[in-house]
Formats: C-alpha cells, sequence, structure tokens
C-alpha cells in the first residue's frame, strides 16, 4: 500500500467510515510493535503501547496535513509517545517498591513454536544479551539504532520522524552500531 | 580510510550501501579481503547486523491489532461523549432529585432530621414557599417553568390551597374525564372569586381534579 493509498484511506475515516483505518494498522502494526518492543522489551507492555499508539493517531487523524507521508507522520506520533510513556514509567519507578526487572520476564517474549530447539534457545540468548545492550545504549543512538536497524526506515524517513539532518542521521547511525559493536564484542557475543 | 585501515564509519556506510562512488566502494572491499584486522572488524559488524535481523524476525505480532484498535477507539469515543453530556446529565439530576426531596419533605412524609436541618438553611425564596404550599395540599407538580408552577389537586383539596396561596396570581381549569385534558384555564388573583363557577363544575365531586397554575412575581 503506497502513500497515496494510505491517504485515500485517512480521507475516508475522517468521513466517518473508521474501518477504512484497518488496513493502515495491518500495513504499519508490525513496524510499531517492533520499535516499541524493542524499547521495552516486554510483549504486553508492547501490545498495549502498540494499540494506543494507533488510537492517538486516529483521534489527532485531522491534524495530519499530508505535507509528510503518513508513515513518517505515524512514527513521530510513536516516538513521543514512547518518550512520553517511558517519562511517566520514571515518575512512577521513584515510588515503586521493586523497579528492576526480573531475568525470567526474557523467557516470554519469543515465541513457543520452534523448528530447531537448540538453535532456537542460542538465537534466543544471543538475542537477550543483543536487547540489553540496545536497551543501554544512550537515548540518541537507541532509538536510531531501532528505526535504521530494526524497523528498516530510510535516512530520509528517519531524518523526517525525527527532524534532524540527514548529515546528523547519519553520524549517529555509525557511532550507534560502533559503541553497540564494540559493547556486544566485550560480552564476546560477536 | 586512515591510510592503513578502514574506519568503522566506512564500514558501516558500506553496510548502507551508502559508499559515494563504486570505486571507493571496491577500494574497500579489497583491503577487506586482504587485511585479517578490518576483516575480523568487518565479521564482527555483520555478526551485529544478523542479530538485528533476528529481532526483527524475532519480535512480531502474534496477533493482527486492527480489529482490536478499532474496538477500542470506538468504545473510548462513546466513553468521552458520554462524559462530555455528564455535567447537563447531573445539573438535571441534582435538581430533579433536590425538588423532588423538597416535595416529599415538605409534604411531612419525611422525617430525617439531617435533611431537615439542611433544607432549613437554604434561602426561603417564593417558589420554594409555592412548592411548600402545593405539597402541603396534597397536590401533585406536573411543570415548573420560568412564569409559572403547574399542578393537580382534587376538587376537595382545591379552596384551601387557593386560600393558602393567597395573593399569588393562580388560574385553574377542571380535567374532563379519563382523557386528562383540561378546559380553558380561569385567571383569577386574589379570593376565590368563581366558587360558584367551581361548584358547578365539580358538581359538588371533590375528586375532580382541577389542574392550576401558579404565577410566579
Amino acid at each position: 500500500m503506497s502513500n497515496t493509498e494510505d491517504i485515500k484511506n485517512i480521507e475516508k475515516v475522517l468521513a466517518g467510515d473508521i474501518e477504512a483505518f484497518t488496513p493502515i494498522i495491518k500495513k504499519y502494526q508490525d513496524m510499531v510493535f517492533r520499535y516499541v518492543y524493542s524499547k521495552f522489551n516486554n510483549y504486553d507492555e508492547a501490545l498495549d503501547i502498540t494499540q494506543d499508539i494507533f488510537i492517538m493517531a486516529i483521534e489527532a487523524l485531522k491534524s495530519f496535513r499530508g505535507e509528510s507521508k503518513f508513515s513518517t507522520w505515524l512514527y513521530s506520533i510513536m516516538i513521543n509517545y514512547c518518550k512520553n510513556y517511558r517519562k511517566k514509567q520514571n515518575r512512577f519507578s521513584l515510588v515503586s517498591m521493586n523497579s528492576s526487572r526480573d531475568e525470567d520476564e526474557y523467557d516470554i517474549q519469543y515465541p513457543d513454536e520452534r523448528e530447531r530447539p537448540e538453535d532456537e534457545v542460542i538465537m534466543n540468548d544471543s538475542l537477550r544479551i543483543m536487547k540489553e545492550e540496545i536497551q543501554n545504549l544512550p537515548d540518541d543512538y537507541r532509538d536510531i539504532l531501532i528505526l535504521r536497524d530494526i524497523d528498516g526506515l530510510s535516512y530520509n524517513d528517519i531524518s523526517d520522524t525525527l527532524g534532524i539532518n540527514l548529515s546528523n542521521v547519519k553520524v549517529r547511525i555509525h557511532r550507534g552500531r560502533e559503541l553497540l559493536k564494540n559493547r556486544l564484542y566485550e560480552r564476546g557475543l560477536i | 580510510m586512515n591510510g592503513k585501515h578502514i574506519m568503522f564509519q566506512k564500514m558501516s556506510q558500506l553496510m548502507d550501501n551508502d559508499i559515494a562512488t563504486e570505486e571507493e566502494k571496491n577500494s574497500i572491499l579489497d583491503h577487506i579481503q586482504s587485511c585479517d584486522q578490518c576483516r575480523r572488524e568487518y565479521a564482527r559488524l555483520q555478526e551485529m547486523m544478523k542479530l538485528f535481523a533476528g529481532i526483527r524476525k524475532n519480535d512480531r505480532l502474534r496477533a493482527d491489532l486492527s480489529g482490536s484498535v478499532v474496538k477500542e477507539y470506538l468504545s473510548r469515543k462513546r466513553k468521552k461523549s458520554f462524559f462530555k453530556i455528564m455535567p447537563a446529565v447531573a445539573a438535571a439530576v441534582v435538581f430533579i432529585l433536590a425538588f423532588g426531596l423538597n416535595s416529599y419533605w415538605q409534604g411531612g412524609r419525611h422525617t430525617s432530621r439531617i435533611a431537615s436541618s439542611s433544607l432549613s438553611v437554604a434561602p426561603a425564596n417564593d417558589t420554594s414557599k409555592v412548592v411548600d404550599i402545593i405539597s402541603r395540599n396534597n397536590a401533585k407538580i406536573l411543570k415548573v417553568t420560568d412564569l409559572y408552577i403547574e399542578g393537580e389537586v382534587s376538587g376537595g383539596s382545591f379552596k384551601r390551597l387557593r386560600k393558602e396561596l393567597g395573593f399569588r396570581k393562580v388560574s385553574y381549569a377542571f380535567v374532563r374525564g379519563e382523557s386528562g385534558t383540561s378546559s380553558n384555564f380561569i385567571e383569577e388573583v386574589g379570593t376565590l372569586s368563581n366558587k360558584a363557577y367551581m361548584d358547578a363544575e365539580t358538581n359538588g365531586n371533590p375528586s375532580r381534579a382541577i389542574r392550576f397554575r401558579v404565577y410566579k412575581e
């Protein structure tokens, strides 16, 4: 579905046909979910947040003027939502009795349908370490690497979404990768 | 390239196919082939990119969210609409309750001391006095407008009610039969001047209903 098709569906939604938003959700849900999941590392939480992001997008749809691609607009909502969510979470953790994440939580993040259980266990363990290290990156690097290397956005889309210039996008991607690569190397993963 | 080894940034650009010229790209690839250190570094980068791909493949939704998003959106919209009209509904409920409670209390059937004390501190105005009088005479309040309070009372109680209303402007009409329609309102001020007419209309039947209006000043 192209941006033109997105716009057609948006026009239908604005005219009152809410069901016309369904193909848009189907198109972007994986991308939004991956970003959220990479940031928060909890499947159920990521599911709820993804749903909220789409609801927020429907509610804010009138403000979409078509000056940028719809996907860019949606990603901006996604990023802002996650930033605010994290702030709220941090505020809450100040009064929480136990803010640390239980290691076992990671065990429920992966699908159970395994073709080769041994490989799957090794892969899951590698991915767990990888995710930990992504989480530990500074915000500027973490967000941009999720967008680029997990969600597969182009440099230009990242530039539009984050509102930073293209050369800055490239610099952050390469520096972020280098930092992450060094940390993974130190942990013996690569 | 720093002359000896390839900088990580160039390898990262190579990974993204973002090297400016084909010549430069070939030069970087040639160096990686021939330099152990750069080859190992590039292999680590490739490993890392595989892990990214693993996350991309693994972290997928196990369900289609489109249905639940639309359903949740509509549910929240309904809730928002409900909360928008809540102040008006609440105001109406408060008015009706206050009015009903007052009528009920004034009718002498309520014994709550709390209600009694709370009502007694309310500023007395003529409307509440009229409601008081109407309730005391076992009349029903049917309508409250800016101009008048309309009610219904049995013929037997109307005379006493009218007397208690005293100086106030009152009009009344006789309710006809089962249909509940009323004749034209007869307007009068002060004492009950149309007693003979009223007696004729009620035919001495004190249970015949009379619709009345007490006008506000």
